[in-house]
């Protein structure tokens, strides 16, 4: 499998460390609920049958963190931009 | 002692692609033979009429070849000698070579008498599942008997069992079109595209391009099909943008184009030259990919089908045409299918007799023109039953029209139940193939891996024109989807014979076995055993009867095996479906895979600046991940490794050691915000920390667990650097990468690896500011005052050489950790040894380091094992309440603040002579060793010269609150019991007044 | 006078550095060079740009590229989101520079290796998955992979000669040289030239 990184273009799996849901955002640590919150944000995920937004560390390359628009049961990838410009919600998958 | 009745009684006195000016020599069973350059150890043996080449997996049945390419499932072989011997290789595909050496397999004490054979005889006994239902009772003679003796039958080849003397390599490949398979369509598909300036792959399995072409007697434009392909292939070879891969086999088809492939690179070669690698494995990756795979005949099962001489009739013409062996002296042909009947005509072209074509089909279904067969007597609506002979076939009954059996003399039986396109690399994404009627075969499902398309007899169109025409069609196809221009390539004249054929698949009216999976014994009842009991879907019957399971994966067993299945089960055989299809698509050697990495090539070897100088003070090393690191300096006259450790431990202790600590992982972070993201990433205040001071600090995961501790340095207002430990150096980046870039990007905070930079020793013990003084630079003032403990600074030594020197201690002793650009490392390491000289310096290793920080209650990876809280480590009190921290609203949790959680606490034996084993649980005294029990363990221990006695940390329920009170430390694997006293895990200088000398 | 002097060492230990040849193939290290790691802050691309032309004379190149000052004296390479390797000789940095960018002095760290010759990218194909074609990867081309598991970076110098720059980390220099002795020599035979070391 290849993943398009956006500095480095495609590149083989094998560069990049997989994390998982890019759409849980960390809490508030001061909000009322936090700790309920971070349970969530740190256990609970939805794990969709279908594409998923995720964030992938190309560790071998460039060391960006990216979010990879992929789907879980074909492995075809949309696209990937780098994680600090990924803006989407909680729960929101691919279009 | 040479060989056969004459030499290469069999061989045709003229045609073959083989050269005939080149003999070869090689052995069989001890015995020698010759052959030619061209041929396959297969080619050459039925050269010299040897008919007998193996014994059966189960019933160890006389065995002969039985085809000619990676389908073979009888002429399997130990090739080579000593630690490069190979089982199980396929005498088919194995090049000939001068000198090459090939011993048969499965057969005790030889291939003519093996006593093995019984088994045939109890072949009732040992039908499909066998296993199950046997070798049960009594119980306990399982072990001591039947497995054993189990064990010793199964099998075939034996491994060499001395370690792999090649070597192997691993490349990568681009392209914009891998053609797989140089047959007609492949070789017509690359030319295309490569005329156009395509970046084109074409690898082959064979030595020689050409498939079929190279053994059939079809024309192309009028040549020989064989001198076409040859004169395309060196066209190709020619050009700057291919690459022509032979003996190459495209075993995977992976995501994304993505795709690899086993090159034999030398095993073909008599004395191959040092610095070749054996085999090479490819990656390549290909914007498009044409599979022109070809096809594969199947047979048809009948009586004692398997008795040497049986073959596959498309292999019957690869060694009459393409090596000029005739396999026999007199042929029948089976075959419910138009092409079987070209054997027939090859054969009598080559001058050897054949007796009859047999053809299950009525008369009016064969479609082939007869005349090309003479009067060779032909018998429609037939079937043949039984095979006489055992070490070789002498003549084959049959069922003629009229339902009357016939017998005729014969030693070879040349079969087609009709050709599989090889589908399987269109399968490897789970494309189930799809039955076509037409041709009674699997062709490619619709869903194919990317970029793929099938041509030719891989996608079931048969004849040459169609495998041309179908192979031009596709790479304009990719030429134009990749907007490469075109080609003016036509189409060459060739036979376009419509391909007819009726299913037929076994003889029911056979009484002997009729066998369907050669290799692994699995016969026609044995099927039909496993649908009466109940395992009726493919995948259960692969399972059940092993069918498909041997080193061929049921290459020629597969279809014939579902379509009886079908047969049985009443359902068609679109319905029954294939087993699923998965790399690699013919066996793979492991340390093909592994490739260079193997040994000590394994991984990277990481080494430290002082490495060489280390090596030359006579260290002993030990791996820490990927570095390598001395454990001690022996000095002459120790014996054991715990004098030298003991010495070292104690010679920092009283006056002064140093050692190479420039593994951990330094971390460099600049920024506005460095101080601002510190305090979120650690537990405790870092954007407080005054320019040239360091602090201890704790990171935690954000589930509350500690992740790893190090220091943090000052150098600047916002200028930081932080280490982590050896192991978690990579973890701990990766983790700093995605608080700033995922959580914070907001922040201004810069950060990069400097581990490999510097080069960093620490020095301690009560004269190390001695000793560092005469490193230092004077303008630099190093005395307590103006360098107190957790000091840092940036400054120069020994005349002006960058350095930062930290007064921090791992070590638990008075020390320092002094810095210097890498290059300089060698040459500090061997500076700080001269300047210590007086204070008798020595240099220590990890073992003493362990010792050091052991009785002064420092923790390492064993204590910070992912599963323990700061809690837990009796650091609560760094998790500062000011500030949010990744981890802190996690390690809040009730379950993680327990009072009675295990909390870290030294022990040392009651019985002072007791050596404490790390790994022991801790359960009270008369109380049972149980995990209901268990209060805790031990993590780290060691002998402390200081103290005399063995000492150890671990963690217990309630630690701190138990000092005085004894528990047993039980170690149930090494077989321990030790009575311990919990104590503080600070056995030396608990205040820490050592450290502020 | 200090008591001690320091002697510096190359990456692989030696008081010389390393150069070898096969038929068609050589590898040599690089000397006298420097190396910089550079980032800018988020938002102070243009500053940055400004001051590596102003100082330096380059300008900062796109993804996947590298640039070099007109005498090819100091290069600026691409390693990432805002991020660049600086090589060749340039023992201090301008204080402009400095403070458009966060700048980390690297030198030491670093090994760089000039691989050269017709066989370069044979050679080259058994050690990194790139592809280096030179329609692909022609000059000016830089980028980040694994050389057999070790991290790098390579630049194409001058693809009609295979002429590469390959930058690896010092610690496992002689890990990384040891492959690239072994790719060479599966391409090209036995090497013609006596071992480093």
């Amino acid at each position: 499998m290849r993943l398009p990184c956006p500095y480095c273009g495609e590149r083989d799996i094998s560069e990049f460390v997989y994390r998982g849901d890019a759409t849980v955002k960390r809490p508030d640590a001061d909000d009322p609920d936090a700790a309920r919150a971070f349970h969530e944000f740190v256990h609970l995920r939805t794990n969709p049958a279908g594409w998923h937004f995720e964030h992938w560390y190309h560790e071998s390359g460039c060391r960006a963190w990216i979010v990879v628009e992929r789907n879980t049961l074909t492995h075809a990838v949309r696209g990937a931009v780098a994680a600090s410009a990924f803006r989407r919600k909680v729960g929101e998958v691919g279009a | 002692m040479s060989g056969g009745k004459s030499a290469q009684s069999n061989r045709l006195s003229s045609g073959g692609l083989i050269e005939r000016d080149i003999t070869l020599s090689f052995t069989f069973d001890g015995r020698r033979y010759r052959g030619h350059q061209g041929d396959t150890l297969a080619s050459a043996l039925l050269a010299n009429s040897v008919r007998l080449v193996g014994r059966s997996f189960k019933y160890h049945r006389p065995r002969g070849v039985f085809g000619a390419g990676p389908e073979e499932p009888n002429a399997l072989m130990e090739i080579g000698v000593g630690a490069r011997r190979d089982p199980n290789t396929r005498a088919t595909v194995a090049e000939l070579y001068d000198g090459l050496t090939a011993r048969s397999q499965n057969r005790f004490p030889s291939l003519a008498f093996d006593l093995m054979a019984v088994n045939d005889r109890f072949a009732a006994f040992l039908g499909a599942g066998f296993y199950y239902k046997t070798f049960m009772w009594p119980a306990a003679f399982w072990e001591k008997l039947y497995e054993p003796l189990i064990r010793r039958a199964a099998g075939l080849g034996r491994l060499a069992g001395k370690p792999d003397p090649d070597s192997y390599e691993k490349a990568w490949a681009h392209c914009d079109l891998l053609v797989i398979g140089a047959g007609p369509a492949g070789l017509q598909a690359a030319l295309v595209a490569a005329r156009a300036g395509a970046r084109v792959i074409l690898a082959d399995e064979d030595f020689r391009p050409g498939g079929r072409l190279n053994a059939e007697r079809a024309e192309i434009a009028r040549i020989p099909g064989h001198e076409w392909a040859e004169r395309v292939a060196g066209d190709l070879a020619g050009m700057k943008n291919v690459r022509l891969l032979t003996r190459t086999t495209v075993f995977a088809a992976y995501d994304g184009g993505d795709y690899a492939a086993l090159e034999k690179v030398s095993d073909h070669l008599a004395s191959p030259p040092a610095h070749l690698p054996r085999q090479r494995l490819w990656r390549i990756q290909a914007k498009r990919t044409i599979l022109a795979a070809g096809a594969i005949e199947r047979p048809i099962a009948f009586g004692n089908n398997d008795r040497p001489g049986v073959m596959l009739a498309s292999a019957v013409r690869s060694y009459v045409n393409r090596h000029a062996v005739a396999p026999g002296k007199s042929a029948i042909v089976f075959t419910n299918n138009d092409d079987g009947w070209r054997t027939a005509r090859d054969l009598i072209a080559a001058g050897v007799d054949v007796e009859a074509i047999i053809d299950p089909r009525a008369s009016e279904e064969v479609g082939i023109v007869r005349e090309m067969t003479g009067d060779t007597p032909v018998f429609t609506r037939a079937r043949v039953t039984d095979v006489k002979g055992v070490r070789s076939v002498e003549s084959v009954e049959f069922l003629n029209a009229n339902g009357r059996t016939v017998r005729l003399d014969a030693d070879i039986v040349a079969v087609s139940g009709g050709w599989n396109p090889l589908v399987h690399l269109t399968c490897h994404r789970r494309n189930n193939p799809v039955w076509n009627e037409r041709i009674a075969a699997f062709v490619p499902g619709a869903e194919m891996p990317s970029g793929m398309i099938a041509v030719g007899a891989a996608n079931g169109a048969f004849s040459t024109h169609g495998a041309l025409a179908q192979g031009t069609e596709a790479a304009m196809r990719v030429l134009n989807d990749l907007s490469l221009g075109q080609s003016q390539i036509a189409i060459p004249d060739s036979e376009d014979a419509p391909y007819s054929i009726s299913p037929f698949w076994h003889v029911a009216e056979s009484k002997a076995r009729a066998f369907v999976d050669l290799q692994n014994d699995v016969s026609v009842k044995d099927i039909a055993i496993s649908e009466r009991e109940g395992f009726r879907s493919v995948e259960h019957m692969k399972r059940y009867t092993t069918l498909g399971m041997a080193t061929d994966q049921g290459k020629t067993s597969n279809v014939p095996a579902l379509a009886i299945m079908a047969e049985l089960t009443g359902k068609s055989i679109a319905e029954t479906g294939t087993t699923v299809f998965r790399p690699p698509y013919t066996p793979v050697a492991l340390s093909a895979f592994a490739g260079r990495a193997r040994g000590k090539e394994y991984r990277p070897l990481r080494l430290t600046p002082s490495h060489d100088w280390a090596v030359e003070q006579g260290a002993s090393f030990v791996e820490a991940g990927l570095w390598l690191r001395p454990e001690w300096f022996a000095l002459k006259g120790e014996k054991t490794w715990r004098q030298s450790v003991d010495r070292e431990a104690l010679a920092v202790r009283k006056s002064v050691g140093f050692c190479d600590v420039s593994t951990l992982g330094k971390i460099d972070i600049k920024g506005r915000d460095a101080g601002l993201f510190l305090d979120r990433v650690y537990t405790n205040m870092m954007s407080t920390l005054p320019v040239g001071r360091v602090r201890y600090g704790l990171m935690l995961r954000e589930d509350g667990f500690v992740m790893d501790d190090g220091t943090a340095a000052r150098l600047g207002e916002n200028h930081f650097v932080i280490t982590t430990t050896t192991a978690n150096a990579g973890k701990v980046m990766e983790h700093l990468d995605y608080c700033s870039q995922v959580h914070w990007p907001e922040l201004d905070v810069h950060m990069v690896s400097v581990t490999d930079r510097w080069a960093q020793f620490a020095v301690a013990g009560p004269s190390s500011r001695e000793v560092l003084r005469k490193i230092v630079d004077e303008e630099f003032d190093i005395s307590n005052e103006a360098f107190p403990f957790m000091a840092c600074a940036a400054l120069t030594v020994c005349g002006g050489v960058e350095a930062r020197l930290f007064r921090i201690s791992f070590s638990g002793e008075f020390a320092y950790e002094i810095a210097v650009p890498a290059s300089y490392g060698d040459a500090l390491a061997r500076a700080i040894a001269q300047a210590g000289k007086q204070f008798s310096i020595v240099p220590y290793g990890l073992e003493a380091l362990n010792i050091l920080r052991l009785e002064k209650g420092h923790l390492t990876g064993n204590e910070l094992n992912g599963q323990t809280t700061a809690g837990d480590l009796g650091m609560a009190r760094m998790i500062s309440p000011r500030k949010d921290c990744i981890g802190k609203v996690m390690s809040q949790r009730p379950a993680l603040q327990a009072e009675d959680r295990m909390v870290l606490a030294g022990f040392k034996a009651v019985n002072a002579a007791e050596e404490l084993t790390a790994g022991a649980h801790f359960i009270g005294l008369g109380e049972e060793a149980s995990t209901g029990n268990d209060q805790g363990w031990m993590t780290s221990v060691g002998w402390s010269p200081t103290f005399g006695h063995s000492i150890g940390i671990g963690f217990i329920r309630r630690g701190p609150s138990r000092h005085g009170e004894r528990v047993r430390a039980v170690d149930l694997v090494r077989g321990k019991d030790i009575e311990v006293e919990i104590c503080s895990p600070h056995f030396i200088d608990p205040q820490g007044e050592r450290l502020r000398a | 006078m200090p008591e001690f002097l320091l002697s510096r060492k190359t990456a692989f230990n030696l008081d010389a550095p390393v150069a070898e040849q096969w038929d068609g193939f050589s590898l040599a290290e690089r000397t006298d060079e420097n190396v910089w790691w550079l980032s800018a802050p988020r938002g102070g691309g243009e500053a940055f740009a400004a001051a590596m032309r102003e100082t330096l004379g380059i300008e900062p190149p796109a993804a996947g590229r590298f640039a070099d000052n007109g005498e090819g004296a100091v290069r600026l390479a691409f390693a990432g989101d805002r991020q660049w390797f600086l090589t060749g000789k340039a023992s201090e940095l301008p204080k402009r520079l400095d403070e458009a960018c966060c700048a980390t002095d690297q030198s030491d760290g670093w090994v760089g290796l000039t691989l050269e010759g017709a066989m370069a990218r044979e050679v080259l194909c058994r050690l990194c998955p790139l592809d280096l074609h030179p329609d692909v990867f022609g000059n000016g081309s830089a980028a980040r992979s694994p050389f057999e598991g070790m991290l790098a970076l390579i630049a194409c110098e001058d693809a009609s000669a295979g002429r590469y720059a390959v930058h690896f980390q010092r610690s496992s220099a002689r890990s990384f040289l040891d492959h690239v002795r072994h790719a060479a020599s599966s391409v090209c035979g036995a090497p013609v030239s006596e071992p480093s070391h």
